[in-house]
């Protein structure tokens, strides 16, 4: 088993912070999830998944600019670190792994 | 709600998470209404609610330096203890630097509060004028009755205003109420109509608009009605203003709440403006100056120009005014050279910025007297910290194992800092505890200094106790910051190892003894110097003799017992002379201007007179240089004497050749049989000349009388109190209606220079409060030098040093730092004093001794200090000091 462990929704946000690339911020992810998975997803539970993977290292952010929208909020938009990315990369192979190890006649069936 | 989720999120996320609320709220407020969107974010809000994103609530960081913050109070409890005498000696100078700044503190909050009160009071200004009376050049605090209206018609900018007419002390009674109760009165003042609508006096019984409408109507204040009614619901009652058989009554329209202390008018009793029928014969005079004049400014009004327009209108008006009582032209009388000039000032200067007018209604204080206060408090409590910050570096020595050991166990420097500046703050908030309570406890004997009715209310005056707490802490911070980082500064290595970093900040600790001593010595030298310039006012010559003089007033209500008043007093033994006058020193007379000699026109001088008896020269010892006395068996009533200055003025240059000359004054014409040596009855400005006429002349009814009397030296204070008695007595015989009412000359000439006088005390207090702090830093200075010295002292002394040798040592240090001390406060004083001194017409000179004597007070207090210690330490057996357990 690796030593970083990611959940499977923590997953699912890391890669569409990497799909938005820069232009992931928090509506954006939701609205990006929404689209390709169908799935309906809180703020809140995306921000405290994104605030946990922050100080996991696995994420950055940084700060945009304001505008008149937002009632003059700035934006916070997230990256994949370099660390992120190994470690996406890793579940990837781990994945990969994985279905090569199923034996064919599996699906075949 | 999103003030809701603002509470509980983590600072640090919040921004962000906001902006995405409420970009998603936007959108959904497009698409699907606002009731759905609000539901929508109400429901995002709450799912937010989650420990990822809720604010830490317990920090376990926070936890540990809760616990170290409780640990630096025990440490400081326990050193405290440890060292009782050190912690009792900071702990007590900051307590007196504290009480002396807080005292000042509420004194200064007293005094700029004056007249705030008032809802229009920024836009209520006061009409001065050039003191056309002559003899200084300050201005005026009031005017004539017309110029109220020739404003009014001039300057629109005057919303509105109201007049104060000064009106003299009189006999007041209450008309038919069981008991009849006589006062003599102050404060009586008549007011226009409108009085209530320009300043806010609330009334407690009465109709504000219209109390002043009528004539002989009078608005009181609670305390009297009280005095005279014994309650205050009394409107329609009345009372009778004046003389006996002259008395004039008044009907009660309105009962004011009792006048607020820090009020510049404090009137007793206010008459409607229409009581007074002269006013309504001399609604045209510009020389009636008994009147204030107050104007409330539009809103929009600017102040400048409403000056300017102000300072125009004695031009357009003065000239008829001139003409018709002088019969000279405006311009004629400014080439003259005399002036006229208006000026307009904002109420709220009145009390504390008004040292240039004259007050006409209530004696006012001086921004400068503020100023020194302020920094004399600073100055104090200057002092006190830098007790604390000496004895706590010098102290250091017994902190550098805790600090070691600290550092050791992985405390920072950082919180060591934070440790010390924490125990400081703590040290502060004990003593401003204690000043707190000494203050209220030592109220009434500041006040009775200081002449002050200050009430102590820290805790009903959040804005007073915030700044009390925010500068404790700030001083606080302050006074630790240096000890702080000096005791951070150890090493661990070699403090453990017994190795003390000593001689480190003996420079700053020097600068701060020297700071003490410079401060000290300038507030003893100006202290001396106010305390000599009242003894100066109060010694000096004034060319008459003002020792054992009583002065009974208003003897004009004996009406035609007078002379036989005066003569039961002369028969006592004690009493050496009598006479009786229009008026006394210190009070200058009547002046006037248009005095001529007879025969020349052209020469006028201003002149003050009095009328007195043909004793009044014998009892205030006046020298004649020429001619006689009045009285000596010739009828006198067409004769005047005059002093010296007078002759002068007239250029006459012997004073023998002034005699038979003619002094012509109105309709009078007054030979000059004598010339008398210059006195000076006024202290505040310069004398004018005087001429006494006889006393029978200008009888009215009404003219003023004050009797003078002399006693012999050596009369005791007992025998004046029990002739005082006596004499009342007398006077209750002849004329059981009128109060008795004496003063003491010299009193006279006290009040005069009261405020100074008072000024002078608070400096007493202050430098006396100044030694005290320096002299216990300095016992806490000696006694850690003695402390560590004490082995040395014991090998100097087995190897025979004399004990004389041994308190030069120690001592000697201190000397010079003194000296030091000396020269700076010496400069600076006389610097600061030379120019308080400037403002006084007769000024004490400042001599060096002062300063000389300042220093000499300081050394012989460090000296005594000193003492007490060093001769202990250099008596002490060396045996005890070297022995080594």
């Amino acid at each position: 088993m690796s030593k970083h462990h990611l959940g499977e929704f923590e997953e699912i946000v890391m890669l569409t912070v990497a799909i938005l690339y820069d232009e992931a911020y928090g509506i954006a992810i939701i609205d990006e999830m929404e689209e390709r998975l169908g799935r309906k997803v809180s703020i809140g539970s995306l921000q405290t998944v994104l605030r946990r993977l922050e100080k996991k290292g696995y994420l950055s952010s940084r700060f945009g600019e304001a505008t008149k929208m937002r009632g003059g909020k700035r934006k916070r938009y997230f990256a994949l670190t370099s660390f992120g990315k190994k470690v996406l990369a890793e579940v990837k192979e781990q994945r990969i792994g994985l279905w090569n190890a199923i034996p064919r006649f599996v699906f075949n069936e | 709600m999103l003030r809701f989720f603002r509470w509980y999120c983590h600072p640090g996320y919040q921004e962000d998470i906001e902006g995405d609320l409420w970009e998603r709220f936007e959108r959904n407020l497009g698409a699907k209404g606002a009731t759905i969107a609000r539901w929508l974010f109400m429901k995002d809000v709450l799912l937010l609610f989650r420990p990822g994103i809720i604010r830490n609530v317990l920090k376990t960081h926070r936890m540990t330096r809760f616990g170290i913050v409780k640990n630096y109070f025990v440490t400081a409890a326990r050193n405290s203890k440890k060292e009782k005498a050190f912690a009792i000696l900071n702990v007590l100078c900051l307590t007196l630097g504290f009480t002396a700044c807080l005292y000042i503190g509420l004194y200064s909050v007293e005094e700029l509060s004056y007249d705030t009160f008032h809802e229009k009071a920024e836009r209520i200004y006061r009409v001065n004028q050039t003191f056309i009376w002559g003899g200084t050049d300050k201005l005026f605090g009031s005017t004539g009755p017309a110029v109220m209206d020739a404003i009014m018609t001039e300057v629109p900018e005057f919303e509105t205003m109201t007049r104060v007419h000064t009106v003299d002390d009189a006999l007041v009674s209450n008309v038919a109420g069981g008991t009849v109760n006589v006062f003599e009165e102050n404060r009586i003042y008549g007011a226009d109509p409108n009085f209530f609508e320009v300043f806010t006096f609330p009334l407690l019984r009465g109709n504000p608009k219209t109390a002043l409408a009528n004539p002989n109507s009078i608005v009181v204040t609670k305390s009297i009605a009280d005095k005279y009614f014994g309650g205050h619901d009394i409107l329609g009652k009345q009372l009778a203003i004046g003389e006996k058989g002259n008395e004039e009554v008044f009907q009660i329209t309105g009962v004011a709440a009792d006048i607020p202390s820090n009020s510049h008018i404090n009137f007793n009793f206010l008459m409607s403006m229409s009581s007074f029928p002269r006013l309504k014969r001399q609604q045209d005079s510009w020389w009636w100056t008994t009147f204030v004049t107050f104007g409330v400014l539009r809103p929009d009004a600017n102040a400048e120009i409403v000056a300017e327009k102000v300072a125009n209108v004695p031009g357009k008006y003065l000239e008829a005014f001139l003409q018709k009582y002088r019969g000279i032209s405006y311009r004629e009388f400014l080439a003259s050279g005399e002036s006229w000039d208006l000026y307009i000032q904002p109420l709220l200067d009145i009390h504390l910025r008004s040292t240039h007018v004259i007050p006409r209604l209530n004696e006012v204080g001086d921004i400068k007297t503020l100023y020194v206060l302020g920094a004399v408090a600073m100055l104090i409590l200057l002092l006190s910290v830098i007790n604390f910050v000496n004895l706590s570096t010098a102290r250091s020595s017994r902190r550098t194992k805790e600090v070691g050991v600290r550092k050791v166990l992985g405390s920072s420097r950082q919180s060591l800092v934070w440790q010390f500046i924490l125990e400081c703050i703590l040290f502060c908030f004990i003593a401003v505890a204690l000043s707190v309570v000494l203050v209220k406890v030592l109220m009434p004997v500041f006040n009775s200094i200081s002449g002050k009715e200050i009430a102590f209310n820290l805790i009903n005056n959040p804005a007073l106790l915030t700044v009390t707490l925010l500068a404790t802490l700030i001083i606080g911070f302050l006074a630790g910051i240096y000890p702080a980082f000096y005791l951070s500064a150890f090493k661990p290595s070699q403090v453990l190892k017994g190795h003390l970093a000593l001689g480190g900040g003996s420079f700053v600790r020097n600068s701060l003894v020297t700071i003490q001593f410079t401060v000290s010595i300038a507030l003893i030298a100006c202290s001396l110097i106010v305390n000599k310039q009242v003894q100066f006012w109060l010694n000096m010559d004034l060319g008459f003799d003002r020792e054992n003089k009583l002065i009974i007033q208003n003897v004009e209500r004996l009406e035609s017992s007078i002379d036989a008043f005066q003569s039961e007093i002369l028969e006592y033994s004690q009493v050496r002379h009598v006479s009786y006058s229009s008026g006394t020193p210190p009070y200058v007379g009547d002046n006037d201007g248009n005095f001529y000699l007879k025969g020349n026109n052209e020469v006028s001088n201003k002149i003050s007179y009095w009328m007195i008896d043909e004793n009044f020269v014998n009892t205030y010892g006046l020298k004649l240089i020429a001619g006689r006395n009045f009285g000596e068996g010739f009828d006198d009533r067409k004769n005047v004497l005059v002093s010296r200055s007078l002759t002068k003025a007239f250029g006459i240059a012997r004073p023998e050749e002034a005699i038979d000359e003619h002094l012509i004054y109105s309709d009078y014409d007054k030979r000059i049989i004598g010339v008398f040596e210059d006195i000076n009855s006024e202290l505040h400005w310069e004398q004018l000349p005087i001429a006494l006429f006889y006393k029978d002349e200008f009888t009215s009814p009404f003219t003023r009388r004050e009797l003078t009397v002399t006693f012999k030296e050596v009369t005791s204070g007992d025998e004046v109190s029990s002739l005082l008695e006596d004499i009342e007595s007398k006077w209750q015989k002849f004329n059981p209606n009128a109060p008795f009412k004496y003063t003491f000359l010299d009193q006279e000439y006290e009040m005069i220079f009261e405020s100074t006088i008072k000024f002078g005390r608070l400096m007493n207090l202050y430098s006396i409060l100044a030694i005290l702090i320096a002299s216990l830093g300095l016992t806490g200075l000696i006694a850690y030098t003695i402390e560590r010295r004490n082995k040395e002292i014991g090998i100097r002394k087995v190897l025979g040093a004399p004990i004389l040798s041994i308190l030069a040592l120690l001592t000697g240090k201190f000397g010079k730092l003194l000296l030091i001390g000396f020269s700076i406060a010496s400069v600076t004083s006389w610097y600061i004093m030379n120019s308080w001194v400037e403002d006084f017409v007769y000024q004490a000179p400042i001599s060096a001794s002062t300063f000389l004597l300042s220093g000499i007070i300081m050394f012989m207090v460090a000296l005594v200090t000193l003492s007490f210690q060093t001769i202990k330490a250099a008596m002490t057996d060396p045996v005890n000091s070297l022995r080594d357990e």
